[in-house]
Parts: C-alpha cells; sequence; structure tokens
C-alpha cells in the first residue's frame, strides 16, 4: 500500500473530519449537561461552560425515578440474555449438527423475526400480553425477544465449525449428544456467544419504541424510554441542559463500556454483519 | 407474660388498622411539565394522606395527555382502569363512549350543588357537563394569553405597556417588532404563536366562528369565520412575515425566554417557565379580539371510574374534592402557571402575596369571561389530528385556507359519520 | 439413526445373540428419542418464536377483516373494508412515499460514506483505533439520545447547524419545521447514527479479500481507482447487497426517531409506516384499520426478503 506523506494527510484529513462530526454531538451533550439554562440560548454556542454546575443531574434525579430505571434496565437486558443463552444454544446446536425432517423450512421460519422487526408486530404483542396480565412488566418487554434468530444464526455458524471429527471422538469417549454439547461445543463457542452478548445487550438496553408501548407506568419502564418520555414533556425539552445530563447519565455505561472493550465490541457487531 | 403478649398484640392491631382498612386507590395523571410539577402532585398527595389516613392514593405519572389517555385506555381494555384520573375536558366524550365514567351529580349534591358548583369559575364547569350531568371536577385549568417582551418593545419603537388588543394592532405591533438585519434576514420575530390547534381555535372563536357543536357530532371548520381565522394567521406567517412557521410547543416558549420573539401566544401554564428563565423585562394580556373577545380553555379535570367499587368511588371523590380545594388549588397555581379552578382562591393570603409580585399571573383569570368551551367531538384525537395536520399543509402553502379547511371538514365528517345517531 | 445393537447390556436390556424381537425394542426406543431431540432442542425457540413472531402476522392479518375502533367497540367482522379504506386514504399514500423516500434518501447515502470510511480505515495509518471508535461509538448509544442531541443541533437560530451555517452565509432553516426538509432530517440523523455499523461490517468485508489479488492487480499495474473497481467491489458486492437489503428493511421500520422529534410533522411530512400504525392502534384507537396497515407492511416486507434471499445465494456461491 502507499505510504506517500501526501496520501497519509489525505486519508488523516477526511478521517479527522468525519471522526469530528461523529464526536462533537457527543462533545456537546457532554458539556451541555454542565451548563446553566440560560447559556443554551444564545445566538454564539458556547462550548465550555460559563459556571459549570452539577444542578442538572440532581434535577434529573428529582425529575424521574432515574435509579428504578437503571435497575429495570439491568434487569431487563441480563434477563432476557441468560434466557436467550438457553433458547439460541439449543436450537443453534439442533440447525448445525443435527439432521431432521423439515430442518430447511424451520430455518427459513427463523429467519422470519429477522425480516420482522418487533416494530411491525405491536399491535398483536400488545393485545397477546394484555391477555396474559403482562403488560406493563418487565417479562412482558423481554418476551418477543426470549427466540432470538439473530442469535441462532450466529451461534449456528460457530456450531458448524466444529470439526465432525471432534464430535464423533467424543462420543466414542462416552460423550455424545447433550453431554457433547454442554461440556465441548458450548465452551468452544464462547467468542460466538460474546459477539452475541454484547449485540444483544446493547440492542435491549437502548430499546425505545417496545417499552414504549407495552409499559403504562414507571415500574417496569426502562432507561432509554425514560430518556424520551423525559424529552417528550414540555420542561423536558424547554430544558436543554436538564436534559443533556439526562442523555449523558442514560449513554454513560455504554459509552464507558465501549471505550473499554472497543474490540470485543467492534468484532461482535462485525460477525452480526457476516452472520446475519 | 400473657397480658404484655396481649398488649402488644393489641397495639399491633391498632397501628396496623389504620393502614389496613385503608381503601387503596389508583390515579393516573397527566403532566405537560416534568420535574417540580410531579413533585406538586406528590406533595398533593402526601398532604392528602395526612388529612385522611384511611385513604392511600397510588399516584401513576402517564406522560402528556395523549398518552395519559392511551394508558387510561388500555387499561380499560385489560379490565383493570385506574379509580379516578386527570383528563382533558375534551376527553369527556370519548371517555362516556367508553362507558368508563361515572357522573359526580350524588357527590356534588352532597357538598350543596349549586352553591359548590358557584364557587369553581363557570367557564370551567360548563364543559364538563353532558347530558345535565356533571362528569367531571375541573383541576388543571387554562387559557391561552398573549406573552410580550417590554425590552423588545423598547426597542422597536412601540409602548411597553401597550399591548396589542385587537387583530390589527396585533399585526401593526407585530411588524414594527420585527426586526431584521442589512439583508433582510430576521433577527428577531415579531410574534410566535405554535402549531397548535388550541390556538387556532381561540382565533376562530375571535373571528365570531364557532368550531364543534355541544352535542359533539359536528365541525365547523368550513364556514367563512374559520377561513378568515385561519387565512389570518397564515398571512401573518407567509405575507407579512412576521411569525416564522411551524414552531412546536415548546420552542416556541425557549424562543420568547430566549429573547428571540417580541411576543408570543401560548398557555397560561408556561408562567412559572417564563418567570424562572427570562432576563427581561415581561409582561402579558388578553388575546387580541376581532369580531369579539375569545378564548377557548383548556386543561383537565378529575374523572371517577365506573369500574371502581362504591367504596373506592367514595375515596376517589375525597381526593378529588381535596385537590380542588381553593388551598390547594392557590397553591398548585402558583406551583404551575394553571388558573387555580375557585374562585375563592385567589382570594387567599398566600394567593394575593403571590399576584401582587406577579400582576401577570391574573391576566388568564381575568380572561375567564370570556373562554369558551373547547372543540370537542366524538373520535376526537383523530379530529384533532385531521386538524392540526391540514393546517400545517395550509401554512406550508399545499392548500389555501378555504380548499383545506373544506378539505379538513370533509375529512372529519367521514370520521364522524359513524356517530351521526 | 440405525444403529446395530452388540450383544451384551445395552439401554439396560440383556440382549442375547438371536434375540431379534429385543434387539428391534430396543431401537425402537432409541430411534424415537434421537428422532425427537432435535425437535425438543429447537422447541423452545419455536414455542417464542410462534407466539411472539408467528402468531402475531397470522393474527394481524385476521383482525384486520374487522372494524374495531372507537364508534365500533365490539368487533365486526367486515371483510376487506378495512384495506378498501387504506387504499381510498390519501395519508397512506403519504406514509408509503414518505418510508421510499427515507429509504432511497438513507440507504445508499449510508453505505457509500460506510464503504469510503472502511477503504480509508483499512491503509495502515497510526491511531487506527482512535478513528475507529470515533466513528463507532454512535451505535452504542440509543437512537433516543441521537434524537436528542440532533434536536438541539438542528434547533433554528442557535442550534449548532444553523450556527456555522450561518457562518456560511445559509439562511436560518428551521429544519424540522420545514414540509420539504424535515424528512431529510431524519435521514441525516439515520445516517449518523448507522454509518458506522455498516462501516464495521465492510471492514470485516474488506479484511476476507485475499491480499495476493490486490497484489496481482498492482502488479499488472492497475490504480487505485481501477483496483478498487475491478477487484475490491466485485468481491464486496454480495456483502453489500444484502446489507442494502436490511438496511432498506430496516428504514421501512424506523420509528425511535420520528416519534421523537417531528411526531410525524410538519402536515404528516415524516410520517413513516410504524408511526402511522402507532397512531391508528394507540392514538386513535382503530385497531382494525392499523391492522390492515401492518397487513400491507408485512407484504412489502416479505417483498423485500425474498429478494434478500437471492441476494443470499448469490453470496454463498461467491464464497
Amino acid at each position: 500500500m502507499r505510504s506517500r506523506p501526501l496520501w497519509r494527510l489525505a486519508v488523516h484529513s477526511l478521517l479527522l473530519v468525519a471522526g469530528l462530526v461523529m464526536v462533537l454531538p457527543l462533545l456537546w451533550i457532554v458539556l451541555t449537561a454542565f451548563k446553566e439554562r440560560n447559556e443554551v440560548f444564545s445566538l454564539v454556542p458556547q462550548w465550555l461552560p460559563a459556571r459549570p454546575t452539577f444542578n442538572n443531574f440532581l434535577g434529573v434525579l428529582d425529575a424521574m425515578p432515574f435509579w428504578r430505571y437503571y435497575w429495570n434496565t439491568l434487569v431487563v437486558a441480563f434477563g432476557l440474555l441468560a434466557i436467550q443463552l438457553m433458547t439460541i444454544t439449543l436450537a443453534a446446536y439442533a440447525f448445525a449438527r443435527m439432521e431432521f425432517w423439515g430442518r430447511d423450512v424451520l430455518f427459513i421460519l427463523l429467519l422470519v423475526q429477522l425480516m420482522i422487526a418487533p416494530q411491525s408486530t405491536v399491535i398483536q404483542n400488545y393485545l397477546t400480553l394484555s391477555g396474559l396480565g403482562l403488560l406493563d412488566t418487565r417479562l412482558g418487554i423481554m418476551a418477543p425477544y426470549l427466540a432470538s434468530a439473530f442469535g441462532t444464526f450466529l451461534l449456528r455458524q460457530t456450531f458448524k465449525s466444529i470439526p465432525k471429527e471432534l464430535e464423533e471422538a467424543a462420543s466414542l469417549d462416552g460423550c455424545g449428544g447433550f453431554r457433547f454439547l454442554a461440556h465441548i461445543a458450548v465452551p468452544l463457542a464462547v467468542p460466538g456467544y460474546l459477539a452475541f452478548a454484547l449485540v444483544s445487550l446493547t440492542y435491549h438496553w437502548n430499546e425505545f419504541f417496545w417499552p414504549l408501548v407495552i409499559t403504562e407506568t414507571s415500574k417496569a419502564r426502562t432507561l432509554t424510554l425514560g430518556l424520551g418520555i423525559f424529552a417528550q414533556t414540555a420542561e423536558g425539552s424547554a430544558d436543554w441542559t436538564m436534559l443533556m445530563a439526562a442523555t449523558l447519565m442514560v449513554i454513560a455505561v455504554p459509552v464507558l463500556c465501549f471505550l473499554i472493550f472497543q474490540r470485543r465490541f467492534i468484532n461482535s457487531f462485525m460477525q452480526s454483519g457476516l452472520g446475519g | 407474660m400473657r397480658g404484655k403478649a396481649w398488649i402488644l398484640a393489641l397495639l399491633l392491631v391498632a397501628v396496623a388498622a389504620p393502614t389496613w382498612a385503608a381503601t387503596e386507590i389508583k390515579f393516573y395523571y397527566p403532566v405537560h411539565l416534568t420535574g417540580p410539577l410531579v413533585k406538586e402532585i406528590e406533595a398533593i398527595v402526601a398532604d392528602f394522606h395526612k388529612a385522611n389516613p384511611n385513604i392511600r392514593v397510588e399516584p401513576v405519572w402517564g406522560g402528556t395527555y395523549p398518552e395519559n389517555m392511551q394508558k387510561t385506555v388500555a387499561a380499560l381494555q385489560a379490565g383493570s382502569p385506574p379509580d379516578i384520573a386527570v383528563h382533558l375536558a375534551v376527553d369527556l366524550v370519548t371517555l362516556r363512549d367508553l362507558d368508563a365514567v361515572i357522573p359526580l351529580d350524588e357527590f356534588v349534591q352532597r357538598e350543596g350543588g349549586e352553591k359548590f358548583l358557584a364557587d369553581f369559575f363557570p367557564g370551567f364547569v360548563s364543559d364538563i357537563k353532558g347530558d345535565g350531568k356533571i362528569w367531571a371536577v375541573p383541576f388543571q385549568r387554562s387559557t391561552p394569553i398573549l406573552y410580550f417582551n417590554k425590552d423588545l418593545f423598547r426597542k422597536a419603537g412601540l409602548d411597553p405597556n401597550k399591548p396589542p388588543t385587537t387583530w390589527d394592532e396585533l399585526l401593526a405591533t407585530a411588524q414594527k417588532a420585527t426586526l431584521r438585519d442589512a439583508s433582510g434576514k430576521v433577527i428577531t420575530w415579531g410574534l410566535t404563536i405554535p402549531d397548535d390547534i388550541w390556538l387556532v381555535m381561540s382565533f376562530i372563536l375571535q373571528n365570531g366562528g364557532r368550531t364543534s357543536s355541544p352535542d359533539f357530532k359536528k365541525v365547523y371548520l368550513g364556514e367563512k369565520p374559520a377561513i378568515e381565522a385561519v387565512q389570518f394567521w397564515v398571512d401573518m406567517a407567509n405575507k407579512h412575515k412576521v411569525m416564522p412557521r411551524h414552531r412546536t410547543f415548546p420552542v416556541s416558549v425557549q424562543d420568547f425566554a430566549a429573547g428571540n420573539t417580541a411576543m408570543l401566544i401560548h398557555s397560561t401554564g408556561n408562567l412559572r417557565f417564563v418567570r424562572d428563565s427570562a432576563k427581561f423585562e415581561w409582561g402579558t394580556a388578553f388575546l387580541p379580539k376581532n369580531k369579539r373577545q375569545a378564548v377557548a380553555i383548556g386543561g383537565a379535570g378529575f374523572y371517577i371510574f365506573k369500574k371502581a367499587s362504591k367504596e373506592k368511588q367514595e375515596a376517589a371523590w375525597q381526593f378529588a374534592k381535596f385537590a380542588t380545594s381553593p388551598e390547594i388549588q392557590a397553591r398548585w397555581n402558583i406551583g404551575s402557571g394553571y388558573i387555580a379552578t375557585r374562585r375563592s382562591a385567589f382570594d387567599l393570603p398566600l394567593m394575593k402575596d403571590y399576584t401582587g409580585k406577579l400582576p401577570q399571573a391574573l391576566v388568564a383569570r381575568d380572561q375567564l369571561p370570556y373562554a369558551l368551551p373547547e372543540m370537542s367531538t366524538h373520535d376526537n384525537w383523530k379530529m384533532r389530528n385531521i386538524f392540526v395536520t391540514t393546517f400545517q399543509e395550509i401554512l406550508d402553502e399545499k392548500y389555501t385556507s378555504e380548499e383545506g379547511m373544506k378539505k379538513a371538514q370533509a375529512e372529519i365528517e367521514k370520521v364522524l359519520a359513524p356517530y351521526q345517531k | 439413526m440405525n444403529r446395530t445393537v452388540e450383544p451384551g447390556v445395552s439401554a439396560g436390556v440383556l440382549v442375547k445373540e438371536g434375540e431379534i424381537r429385543v434387539r428391534e425394542r430396543v431401537w425402537t426406543r432409541r430411534r424415537v428419542l434421537a428422532a425427537a431431540r432435535p425437535y425438543l432442542y429447537i422447541l423452545p425457540t419455536f414455542f417464542f418464536l410462534f407466539i411472539f413472531t408467528h402468531y402475531p402476522i397470522l393474527k394481524t392479518f385476521h383482525l384486520s377483516l374487522f372494524k374495531w375502533n372507537l364508534a365500533t367497540p365490539k368487533r365486526e367482522f367486515v371483510g376487506l373494508a378495512n384495506y378498501l379504506q387504506v387504499w381510498s386514504t390519501p395519508l397512506f399514500w403519504q406514509v408509503l412515499q414518505n418510508n421510499v423516500v427515507f429509504a432511497l434518501g438513507t440507504v445508499p447515502l449510508t453505505l457509500a460514506l460506510a464503504l469510503a470510511l472502511a477503504l480509508l480505515i483499512n491503509q495502515k495509518i497510526r491511531g487506527l483505533a482512535i478513528y475507529r471508535a470515533l466513528l463507532f461509538y454512535p451505535t452504542m448509544i440509543p437512537m433516543a439520545a441521537a434524537a436528542m442531541i440532533w434536536l438541539w443541533i438542528l434547533t433554528p437560530n442557535y442550534g449548532l447547524l444553523n450556527y456555522y451555517g450561518r457562518w456560511l452565509g445559509l439562511p436560518d432553516i428551521h429544519w424540522l419545521g420545514h414540509s420539504r426538509l424535515a424528512l431529510w432530517a431524519l435521514v441525516l440523523v439515520g445516517v449518523w447514527k448507522r454509518l458506522g455499523y455498516y462501516m464495521v461490517i465492510f471492514l470485516a468485508g474488506l479484511q476476507v479479500i485475499p491480499e495476493h489479488l490486490n497484489e496481482a492487480a498492482i502488479i499488472e499495474g492497475a490504480s487505485p481507482w481501477h483496483r478498487f473497481w475491478r477487484v475490491t467491489f466485485p468481491l464486496l458486492s454480495p456483502t453489500t447487497f444484502f446489507v442494502a437489503i436490511m438496511a432498506v428493511i430496516d428504514s421501512f421500520q424506523a420509528i425511535d426517531q420520528v416519534y421523537l422529534m417531528t411526531a410525524g410533522g410538519p402536515g404528516n411530512a415524516t410520517n413513516l409506516f410504524i408511526f402511522y400504525i402507532y397512531q391508528n392502534a394507540f392514538r386513535f384507537f382503530d385497531f382494525g384499520y392499523a391492522s390492515a396497515v401492518s397487513g400491507i407492511l408485512f407484504l412489502i416486507l416479505l417483498a423485500l426478503t425474498v429478494l434478500a434471499f437471492r441476494m443470499l445465494h448469490r453470496r454463498v456461491h461467491y464464497a
């Protein structure tokens, strides 16, 4: 590849511009969260806060049950992941390594979930969960995702890559079938699980619309939804500094996790593209 | 030993009794402004608990007006509606269509009937009556008012103590107050009105027009006064260019507080925000009149639900009564900007003190004699959506006022067709 | 699962040589278990999948044949009346048009920029990880947060975009209040949010392109431009097409930014499918009509899916 200084300068400049366009909004969020309310109305954008204050954060904690939202989000994201890990392991293994009648058709049926996002099936899922008494519950938020076509697909790729010889050798040693799955296949597939986990956690931490439909009160509400609702009400949107503080509080954890585990996150999402 | 055990048991029962004898009621409420308002409601609930230890109210914040309505309807469908809720006066039709709420006449009679109602401002009672019965207790009511920036008035050479009182004056003032730079770009607008049907309604009423029928089955948007009213608004934005287009409800208030617009027509409920944010001298005034002085009343009241047991309905009434008492209404007014629904609230020392310091707060109340019920029909939210989107299209010059209003009229008539029985 | 059973103890049953009857029974029991196993494995997944994906699709079509709204609180069968109503509602066609424009605006732009950035990042330069992080992080934040910040940036007067626009001599634009521009503002937010994700997908695709192909092209004296079009792009194209279809499917299901930034306005200029469905179901309480619109959305997504499958097959063959 070329390494002429001019070329490198060009590449750096373009990437720098792109990077700035991406990061400036984040920078604005962080800085504005510390400003006083009226600073944002000046016609000349003040980047740095004149008199940095923590009031906005305190105001947010006052205005919404932040910790309850936080806890709900943790329960939903991790609880869901736990169940998903079980359902996708079994299903992926079956699709990857077992022969059975109708396998291809069933696989296509599985893929339907990739094409029809939960947004499109809200009405009926809402009615179903209402009938089951699961409206406004965390389980209700998790329900449509308990089966994950994406996870199954991803894990299937991973399981498929385990050599057949390994399985045959193991079964001769008495470690066939389920025991092979549990003791050998699963540990070998850890990278796949990790990739899935990061994608799933990110998605559900950040989800807005489905929780909006299925929750009524702050009982089961999650963080991102709480942020959206906070913004909708007039004071939230008139009070930019408080809104930015709320936004910062909501994105802090995902962004920090990302900064620490960058490589892992990016690899996970890379796999999601190749796999699905 | 035995004796002591008995005493202990009795004590426990005595302490626990009020709580398990307590009637629990679920209360859904909307708030368009969060933060302090959620706290205000919670404070009202806390004070209610102190005064009524045998009732426990569980307040549930349901979001904005449409969101709260959606939650109530969802809860109704699921078979577990709230016991008491705050909904818009115009939601009465929908709630009755769903057979969800009970008339409150019995409770009102017990409190003194007409005498009780007389302390409420008449405008707030007129729109929660249906078939001769009373269906709600007015809790958070408002009217639109004219906010104006006195400093900007001075700058434009206008008398800061003479806000416009007629449509012609409004236009003239806005023209003078719109400041442009050398290239013609606007620096400050003369007037800002957000795209809100509630405000359009007021203009229609001021032009001598009418909006909807008292039986909730018809609308009159295709009539001349309505078309003219819309045309006036559209001209101010497009022809005279004294007003920006499509400012949203919250953004328009921010604009005013930031000093970007000399005048603002908006709800009195924003008084607190303006008070806290404006760094200039400002005043409030009646909305300018044309053929008559008129405004549409906005806001909401307490509804009590049919599915609740008699006991809970009684408890709910106690809460509604408490929250609409003069003292609480005075506090609510000061904390929010909504008009205290009780006349006597304004005589309380707390209020007199507040309005002494902030006379702007009295304008909304003084405008009440000219307040008329808000436009309301069956399938209200759908009707409003058609109205506002068509209105926005008229502003965008996709249609002329006449074409647009007639189109909206036709579409709404289709929506209301099933109800014409 | 044919397996011969050796004489001895098997499945707890003593099998003697010549005991054909016993062998058959043992086979059958084993066979049944073995045959059932895959189905048992996929059962949990398909159980939930059926309830929350397949059943809703079927039930939505079913519900779309009923009138169920505030005027008709008890469901009434009306056949295809809802679909006829959808057909004759100009707003529906506007929503369809909006969504198509939105897809056409978002997808090519996002993919082109993502590919370009992936090519740049794929160069061996210093600070690669930092650029990658800067470009990718929007994937980690919720669309709701992106909506908040862009709501601010797009505000007239003191919003960042208008401020810097004024530097360039552009007039003050109220993006979200402009009937023509509002949709493009949403496109902008969508592109900003997804760019990093697609860039990373392309990066993965670029990295599996065998280096020797490129080197062969260099030896043959091909310019970078040629190399890209003759070597890189063709090898990437199945990935590109597949990602494009997924992106189009995504844009027909966009909702967060619509709900939070424009509520479909001004004047329905940014009313997209999911928002339209949401409005009709949860604001106007017209479940029959909303189900009909949902049904139509499913048919559109099905058509796109079939297209995606064709692309998937091509990719498998290429690889």
